[in-house]
């Protein structure tokens, strides 16, 4: 077997069991292994809050809605409720019922959901409002498939030498960094909460280019100046769906669909993220003064450190500060943030 | 708002486009040239309702499946169920107490699966069901069975005694998990977690698996599972193993009549003599600190304790014995982690091989049948001797110092580590790993002991008293003993008429036809089959090659 899943609390007995029966076997001579389980991954407890009342009149534990009334009644105070982070169970109310969760916000959202916990090897700790933001992703993520879809139908074929802006390099950048980030944790850790984050980014950069680049309509062929802004936007979408197809498969297919992606997203095959496409060609760096970041300054990724702190005094925010003066010290760290100090005379 | 649409509305749309699409001859077929790959989840115990614990494994293993097929891999995911087990068991019993008719642990079973499926269904896993697996299924146990003959030809499965908790009140015996502690009187007690009534321990014949011969196997194994498996997991399963090099060294025990535990602990006078010497072997990993034993402890369940019982005074005898039953009711867990550690002296006197003082036999709750089931203490040296001795005012004798000479407290705490040995006759001086091999090279040139290697790994005791499990496949014949049961006999079916509420027999003993079967060997008719049932462990030991 390539990968094995299951719950720590398994992690001696049945495994200890599995391996010697496997063993057994290829002594018999029935299989050509002799350990059963190449790959195995052990995920973590999703556990609950349960709360505790204890008052001279009773000692149990209560619901989370109970005890907001009980407290808004005034009938207990906050000293009396004891909380406590523990396995779900039944008897302590601090469970959560995932089919119902799933027919109130779809399979998808709680999917997402709990993988956007934590890293899933370790504990997590259920919160109930903890799916509002991916059922809010997903709902941002369908109405921005189906509204955008004319901008993106029957693109003229491009190839990656089209002459990008600066803006769609950006939009590149950040959909590429989610294929990668989506292949890296498959084959290492699955802290896929990061891949999620990725593409909640994602989302956020797709709506901010729609509107930056102006674009509304069908294209209109080969001559349409914002061609490379629609190629890049096709690109994003399609490369969300794919990657997000193993994770949310109902709505990676929809959005698919309804951007008139042909057959199944599943059989789409996996989105290779371009190398290239993978740094940003422009850096924003920020600028504290006096250790507060005030301001942000874009240069080419591979600005000397003069340039930097060049382009950090003439940036307006530091101009104002400085009111004329000379600055007591400046410091650029490359890639990283300009420092710099201003001290009353 | 009234107006808003639900969201989202085509879940159960594509989950329906999902399965008609697998059933397309194009996609079921293993496609030439693709990879496979073979990815499982731990199949789930049926237990009702599908929760958080399902839902994240899950959602991994969908996720993962859903990835190597974009990839273009051939996937594997099958799903099943490790159906058989107490819990089904124990609510079908609850439920048949409260006056329910027609519940059975099947019933209750299956009907469970229905339900997780579905729900699975709901969540658009993608497993691959028409290889769903059910160990409870009489086509899956029959290969329980089968493999189980083949260990039985080999060896591998034997027979001997097993100690079991025994409920006298509801009549059964009872697992571990299913003991509690409680208190009465400010005593506390090891009782049934139905009734409360004290358990007792007794010893039944039940079957084991050797897994002790596999031992170094599974430990080489970890060596190449390190990079691919978490660090935590090839961490326990090494410790469950706990190889430890050691040495053996025997004692000599003097059984004197009438011995007594009470009263001061002062070795016999010379002159008294002592009828018989036993030889008792004690295992440590610190030969170094022989010459530092002030007192020798042996498990309860140790073959000695039954002789001694011969030899002490009735006061004795009857602190012993009680000391015993009690501690045999406890977990090992809780023996071995317990901050009670408590003993009983025996009135017998234990002979150094080393130096030839004599220190005090106990009895002691912190000394488990691993090993050879005895310790020699050294309460200077040692955690727990440390503790156990300060309980006790028992001496504590120094025998190894700081390499650096730095000064120890001794009466705080255990100078565990090692150093250089002090008061150890020809050994002093010396560093304590070269102290160890060379005591343990004299050892063996006299006879009493030398190096050994131990595993804390038990052979894995399988037979269980209930009815909800897999039928254990050997006849007892009065003529031939124990009989596997033919492979063309196989399965040996779980009847599904049995009375499973609890009376302290197995439940199969008591179906009218279950146990009526010819000897296959001399065809006497009057031979039985076993009654036990497999812990639930062996199902799923192997249903990710079914």
């Amino acid at each position: 077997m390539d990968l094995y899943i299951g719950g720590r609390e398994h992690a001696i007995l049945h495994l200890i069991y599995a391996r010697f029966y496997t063993k057994f076997i290829h002594d018999l001579g029935l299989i050509g292994f002799d350990e059963p389980f190449t790959r195995m991954y052990t995920h973590g407890l999703i556990q609950g809050e349960s709360r505790r009342v204890v008052t001279d009149e009773m000692d149990r534990y209560v619901s989370e809605a109970e005890l907001e009334q009980m407290l808004a009644s005034g009938k207990v105070t906050e000293d009396q409720v004891f909380r406590r982070v523990e396995k779900m169970s039944k008897s302590k109310l601090n469970g959560a019922d995932v089919t119902e969760l799933v027919r109130q916000y779809g399979a998808d959202a709680v999917r997402l959901t709990i993988l956007f916990m934590g890293p899933a090897e370790a504990d997590s700790v259920w919160d109930a409002n903890g799916v509002k933001g991916p059922y809010n992703f997903l709902r941002r993520w369908y109405d921005l498939a189906l509204s955008s879809a004319p901008l993106v139908e029957d693109l003229p074929q491009m190839g990656p030498e089209a002459r990008l802006n600066a803006a769609g390099r950006k939009l590149r950048y950040a959909a590429h960094s989610l294929a990668d980030k989506a292949s890296v944790e498959f084959e290492g850790r699955f802290a896929f909460n990061t891949v999620i984050a990725k593409a909640m980014e994602l989302i956020n950069e797709i709506r901010g280019f729609i509107a930056a680049e102006n674009l509304t309509g069908p294209c209109k062929g080969t001559g349409d100046a914002g061609l490379p802004s629609r190629w890049a936007l096709a690109e994003a979408f399609d490369i969300l769906a794919r990657s997000m197809a193993p994770f949310a498969p109902h709505t990676a297919e929809e959005a698919w669909a309804a951007q008139g992606g042909k057959g199944s997203v599943l059989d789409a095959g996996w989105p290779k993220a371009d190398p290239a496409a993978l740094t940003l060609d422009e850096v924003e760096l920020p600028v504290t003064i006096n250790g507060k970041i005030k301001a942000t300054i874009k240069l080419p990724k591979d600005a000397s450190r003069e340039a930097i702190e060049h382009a950090a005094l003439a940036n307006e925010h530091v101009q104002r500060a400085l009111g004329g003066k000379k600055p007591t010290k400046l410091v650029a760290v490359p890639g990283r943030i300009v420092n710099v100090v201003i001290r009353e005379q | 708002m009234a107006e808003e649409t639900r969201f989202p509305d085509y879940e159960a749309k594509w989950q329906k486009a999902w399965a008609a699409a697998r059933k397309l001859p194009s996609s079921a077929a293993t496609a030439k040239g693709k990879q496979d790959f073979y990815i499982l989840s731990m199949f789930p115990y049926p237990s009702g309702k599908l929760h958080f614990g399902h839902a994240l494994p899950y959602t991994l293993t969908d996720s993962s499946a859903r990835s190597k097929r974009m990839n273009g891999c051939s996937v594997l995911n099958p799903m099943g169920w490790d159906a058989f087990g107490l819990p089904a068991e124990n609510a079908a019993i609850e439920a048949v107490r409260k006056g329910a008719k027609n519940v059975h642990p099947a019933r209750l079973t299956y009907e469970s699966i229905e339900y997780m499926r579905s729900q699975m269904g709901a969540f658009g896993y993608s497993f691959d069901w028409d290889r769903e697996v059910y160990t409870c299924r009489a086509d899956y146990y029959k290969w329980t069975q089968w493999l189980f003959l083949r260990m039985l030809e080999r060896g591998v499965a034997y027979r001997k005694k097993a100690r079991v908790n025994w409920c006298n009140d509801c009549k059964t015996t009872l697992a571990n998990e299913q003991v509690e502690t409680h208190v009465r009187d400010g005593e506390e007690f090891q009782a049934c977690f139905r009734c409360g009534t004290p358990v007792e321990p007794r010893e039944i014949d039940a079957w084991f698996l050797r897994i002790t011969e596999y031992a170094d196997r599974l430990l080489q194994g970890l060596d190449k599972l390190e990079k691919t498996w978490p660090e935590l997991v090839v961490a326990q399963q090494r410790n469950w193993i706990g190889r430890s090099e050691g040495v053996n060294i025997d004692f000599a025990v003097e059984l004197r009549p009438g011995a007594s535990g009470s009263g001061p602990l002062k070795p016999p006078t010379e002159g008294s003599t002592a009828v018989e010497t036993e030889k008792l072997t004690v295992f440590t990993t610190r030969a170094d600190t022989v010459f530092g034993v002030t007192y020798v402890a042996i498990a309860p369940e140790h073959p000695l304790v039954e002789r001694i019982l011969k030899f002490v005074d009735a006061r004795t005898h009857k602190r012993i014995t009680e000391f015993v039953r009690e501690t045999l009711t406890m977990t090992e867990q809780d023996r071995a982690s317990g901050d009670d550690k408590e003993g009983v002296p025996t009135g017998m006197f234990a002979v150094n091989p080393l130096n030839g003082e004599k220190v005090p036999l106990f009895v002691a709750n912190y000394v488990l049948m691993y090993g050879t089931g005895a310790v020699m203490a050294v309460p200077a040296h040692d955690e727990r001797d440390h503790e156990f001795a300060r309980g006790y005012r028992l001496p504590m004798k120094q025998v190894v110092k700081r390499a650096d000479d730095k000064a120890l407290d001794l009466k705080k705490e255990a100078f565990t580590e090692h150093g250089v040995l002090l008061d150890s006759g020809d050994y002093s001086g010396l560093p304590s790993a070269e102290a160890i091999a060379r005591i343990a090279s004299d050892l063996a040139g006299k006879g009493k002991g030398g190096k050994q290697v131990n595993y804390k790994l038990r052979d894995w005791g399988i037979s269980r008293q209930r009815y909800w499990g897999c039928p254990i496949p050997v006849i007892h014949c009065p003529d031939c003993g124990i009989v596997p049961v033919p492979d063309q006999d196989l399965p040996v079916r779980l009847p599904d008429d049995v009375d499973f509420l609890p009376t302290g027999q197995s439940p199969l003993t008591l179906h009218p036809d279950f146990q009526k079967v010819k000897c296959p060997r001399c065809s006497r008719t009057d031979a039985r089959r076993d009654t036990d049932t497999m812990d639930t462990f062996v199902d799923s030991s192997w249903y990710f090659l079914r």
